[in-house]
């Protein structure tokens, strides 16, 4: 079990707001590692801090053991972390195909080439061979997720951080999702995520980290977490709480 | 006996006219992202309007509101009719802008003449105090402006209409959500920021002489100072537009007056290089606006094979007819001027059609590379082979600087960047006269090198080499859009963020595109020098590189389009006997016109408008339906306009 990206003490603030608080955090090789919490968490917080796209305001990110604190984006995406965001959008005025062969050709010089993660058996991979000659700005938004995390891949990721894949998917596009991700730990990519679908996060993650209000609350195998009554009082509020709403 | 209080002082004086012209264009921008350049030559007509009246005998307040208003309704005149229907894409607003200067620029010189003009001074006589003189109209200027600035800073903080202005200019649809008509606000922001440029234009003309064309050079100054200030940012610029003034007398007064274009020129390449947001500024405005349309003229749109062969082959090949047909030398010498246009057209798509990035530096660098290739010929007698030896590196270089200025910032900074480059190496090749002989010009003494058995001495060899050139610049410009590196730089063009999160240096990667428009820049540089031998520092200016953009606009990037467009471009003019007033007043027109109606440009529009035809008159074969994927097939999407007009016929 090597460690790839470790967070010690990761504190990111707005001006007053502490929007992440002292966060420590580990993302180990071959794992699905998911980070969950209520809205205004800091989730997508940590995750922007982690890959340097907001770098944090206190504390240090270590990749590979090694400090990357304030890296630019891209340097950090050329050793291996590449992050997906799902606001990002894809490269809208090509077709998938041009898309793709864009994407690849932004791979670092000289970079050893997943054999998965590239051509054919990269656009299989995420399922777009029927709409390879589409363009990518006229795609459903299951396509064009899976586009996004196809040009994100085709970087040749080691670890791959992606916020809110599943936001506004339907049941089958999330299934998809879900079967995709699972494929890519098998081909041995390590996926950081956060999303908001506890079904979806619950089954498909191997460990998940609980935010609330900024502040790391727990970390574990997603079954045991979430029956932590930490982490039901941070979702639902307290019995005392509960009970004054029902009586509303 | 020292000047540096006279100094100080004129340059307050400068100062709060220059900030009367950036709260216009910053007022405007605010609300808009767009830098409407036509604004300096609103004060330009202001000048010439007062200084009629007064001729006239009406007193000067008189006058001078006169031409106050009459800025304030050329404003609202081109908010109405040509700026609203740009807003939603501030980048061809940008170029409208620059369509409107050349248009008022010469309708100016046809009804003003070409005299620099100055407006007599509403007071004369003055007082001094020690040695510095202080002129009652200097400080009759720096009261009137600095009320007037004063009373615009309480009417945005205190009113009502300030506060909607305000609103407006912070996020326009939360803005009109709770009623404000933001529609009106940008009126009242071009009308209000016209009408400053107005009052402005009229103290510039007390202070100093005024000519027909000297729209662009105020803009490019009153955006200087916008810029110090951060655009947009409108408490900036009282500091910005002090330092400024000041720093442009004590240049002009301890250098020379010569020098003051390099100050301006400088100050904006510097502040976008260092500071991008601004000298006052802690962060950067946010730019995401032009995130979504960094690149303002649509793509062209995929051809069928036989369209893209119409597009090609067919011509390609009209230059040698022309070339051919037309029996004078002196046309003959037209169309090989407008091939070697042309050339300077593809450089210039090697940036734009790769990176979407549109830059109006091309005269600029092709000057570096005709003017080195001169200079040497000239002072070291060194012939074509080391023309292309020096002035190819020295223009990749200067292209790479340019590029390196451009990555450092977006949308709107980038296209006044590039013309201040441009500016500046004009400037340059006036200023430098033990060089390049300033305005009269160098005249080669090299001739074009026999290649074996050829020889370029007649005019019908050097077209056909240019034209070789030609060709070869546009197939290298398709075959490297399939590169690496030019995937790399699709990639900026289309979502510059993402192809950094994927690991891409987008900075290097435009840099690069840069140094290789340079390049082909230079090959087209020199092979001009050598077939028109002579070069004057007007053949390369803004106006220049104004033109290479509206013919890459005209002809649209199809392989033969700027082919085609530049002998257009060339020809047209000569065909219509036009002289040069009225040839840039027909740039200024087309330009305008191909933004708002073919935002595609003419050539793929006369292949767009081809397949049209061949749709109604074969029937329709769906390519969606080919394929199975109705939703996703490009053909088969239709707008909802486009469906009602079907419904319709």
């Amino acid at each position: 079990m090597t460690t790839l990206l470790r967070g010690a003490g990761v504190t990111v603030r707005f001006g007053a707001l502490v929007a992440c608080d002292a966060v420590d955090i580990d993302i180990v090789a071959g794992e699905i590692l998911g980070i969950i919490g209520p809205n205004g968490s800091g989730k997508s917080t940590l995750l922007r801090a982690l890959s340097s796209v907001h770098p944090p305001t206190q504390g240090s990110v270590f990749w590979h053991g090694r400090e990357v604190t304030g890296w630019k984006v891209d340097k950090l995406a050329r050793h291996g972390l590449v992050m997906a965001s799902q606001n990002q959008m894809v490269f809208g005025g090509v077709t998938v195909r041009e898309a793709l062969a864009i994407a690849h050709s932004c791979r670092p010089k000289g970079k050893r080439i997943d054999e998965a993660l590239a051509g054919d058996r990269l656009v299989a991979l995420v399922g777009l061979e029927a709409v390879l000659d589409a363009l990518a700005s006229d795609l459903p938004l299951g396509y064009l997720r899976r586009l996004g995390i196809g040009i994100a891949l085709a970087a040749q990721p080691e670890l791959l951080l992606l916020d809110e894949p599943g936001a506004g998917l339907n049941d089958f596009e999330t299934r998809e999702l879900k079967s995709l991700l699972l494929t890519l730990r098998d081909l041995g990519v390590t996926v950081g995520i956060v999303d908001h679908d506890m079904t979806l996060m619950v089954s498909m993650c191997d460990r998940v980290v609980v935010l609330d209000a900024g502040k790391k609350l727990v970390e574990g195998p997603p079954q045991e977490v979430m029956k932590d009554p930490r982490v039901i009082e941070a979702y639902l509020g307290t019995p005392m709480e509960i009970a004054m709403e029902d009586r509303s | 006996m020292d000047l540096l209080m006279q100094h100080l002082f004129n340059g307050v004086v400068a100062s709060s006219v220059y900030m009367l012209i950036a709260v216009g264009i910053t007022l405007v921008f605010g609300l808009t992202r767009l830098i409407n350049f036509a604004h300096g030559q609103f004060l330009v007509i202001a000048v010439f309007v007062a200084l009629d009246l007064i001729t006239a005998g009406v007193p000067f307040v008189f006058a001078a509101a006169a031409a106050v208003v009459a800025a304030g309704v050329i404003g609202w005149l081109s908010e109405r009719l040509l700026f609203r229907f740009t807003m939603d894409n501030p980048y061809n607003g940008l170029i409208i802008g620059l369509g409107l200067l050349l248009v008022l620029e010469s309708a100016a010189f046809k009804i003003w003449g070409g005299f620099q003009v100055g407006v007599p001074a509403a007071v004369t006589g003055g007082a001094g105090l020690g040695d510095t003189y202080f002129a009652w109209n200097r400080v009759l200027v720096l009261v009137v402006a600095g009320l007037v600035t004063a009373g615009l800073f309480l009417l945005l903080a205190r009113t009502r209409l300030g506060a909607q202005l305000r609103a407006a200019h912070e996020n326009p649809v939360a803005a009109a959500h709770v009623g404000v008509n933001v529609g009106r606000m940008v009126t009242v922001a071009f009308v209000a920021g016209s009408a400053l440029a107005g009052l402005g234009g009229v103290f510039y003309g007390t202070l100093q002489p005024v000519g027909a064309f000297d729209g662009a050079h105020l803009i490019l100054k009153g955006f200087a100072v916008a810029l110090l200030g951060g655009l947009g940012n409108v408490s900036g610029l009282a500091k910005a537009s002090v330092l400024y003034g000041i720093g442009e007398t004590l240049v002009a007064g301890y250098g020379r007056a010569e020098y003051v274009p390099f100050f301006t020129y400088g100050v904006i390449i510097i502040v976008l290089l260092v500071r991008p947001g601004g000298l006052f500024e802690k962060h950067p405005p946010s730019d995401s606006t032009f995130a979504r349309s960094s690149r303002g003229v649509a793509r062209a749109e995929r051809h069928s094979r036989v369209e893209r062969l119409l597009g090609g082959a067919a011509f390609v090949l009209l230059p040698i007819v022309v070339f051919e047909a037309v029996g004078t030398s002196r046309l003959q010498s037209l169309v090989l001027l407008s091939v070697l246009y042309a050339i300077q057209v593809y450089a210039l798509a090697y940036v734009y059609e790769t990176t979407g990035v549109l830059s109006i530096a091309q005269g600029g660098l092709m000057a570096v590379g005709a003017y080195s290739a001169g200079v040497i010929a000239v002072h070291l007698g060194l012939g074509f082979w080391w023309a292309l030896l020096v002035a190819v590196p020295l223009t990749v270089a200067a292209g790479a600087l340019l590029g390196l200025v451009v990555s450092r910032c977006t949308g709107h900074y980038l296209l006044l960047v590039t013309l201040a480059f441009s500016a500046l190496v004009t400037q340059l090749t006036l200023t430098a006269i033990d060089l390049t002989n300033g305005d009269n010009g160098l005249i080669l003494p090299e001739k074009l090198p026999e290649i074996g058995p050829l020889t370029f001495t007649d005019l019908r060899s050097q077209f056909y080499l240019v034209f070789l050139v030609a060709l070869l610049a546009a197939f290298g410009l398709r075959r490297f859009k399939s590169t690496r590196f030019g995937l790399q730089l699709s990639g900026v063009r289309e979502n510059e963020s993402l192809a950094r999160s994927i690991g891409l240096r987008v900075g290097r990667a435009k840099v690069g595109a840069f140094a290789l428009s340079g390049a082909v820049s230079a090959v087209g540089g020199v092979l001009y020098l050598y077939t028109q031998t002579v070069i004057v520092p007007t053949s390369f200016d803004a106006v220049f590189s104004i033109k290479i953009v509206i013919i890459l606009v005209l002809g649209g990037v199809a392989l033969a389009g700027p082919l085609v467009a530049s002998m257009v471009f060339v020809l047209l003019p000569e065909l219509l006997q036009l002289d040069p007033v009225d040839q840039q007043f027909l740039f200024g027109v087309l330009l305008i016109m191909i933004i708002l109606l073919l935002p595609r440009g003419l050539v793929p529009a006369l292949i767009t408008g081809y397949s049209a035809l061949r749709s109604r008159l074969l029937p329709a074969r769906h390519p969606a339906t080919a394929t199975g994927r109705p939703e996703t097939g490009g053909d088969a999407v239709r707008s909802p306009s486009e469906l009602v007009r079907e419904e319709i016929s």
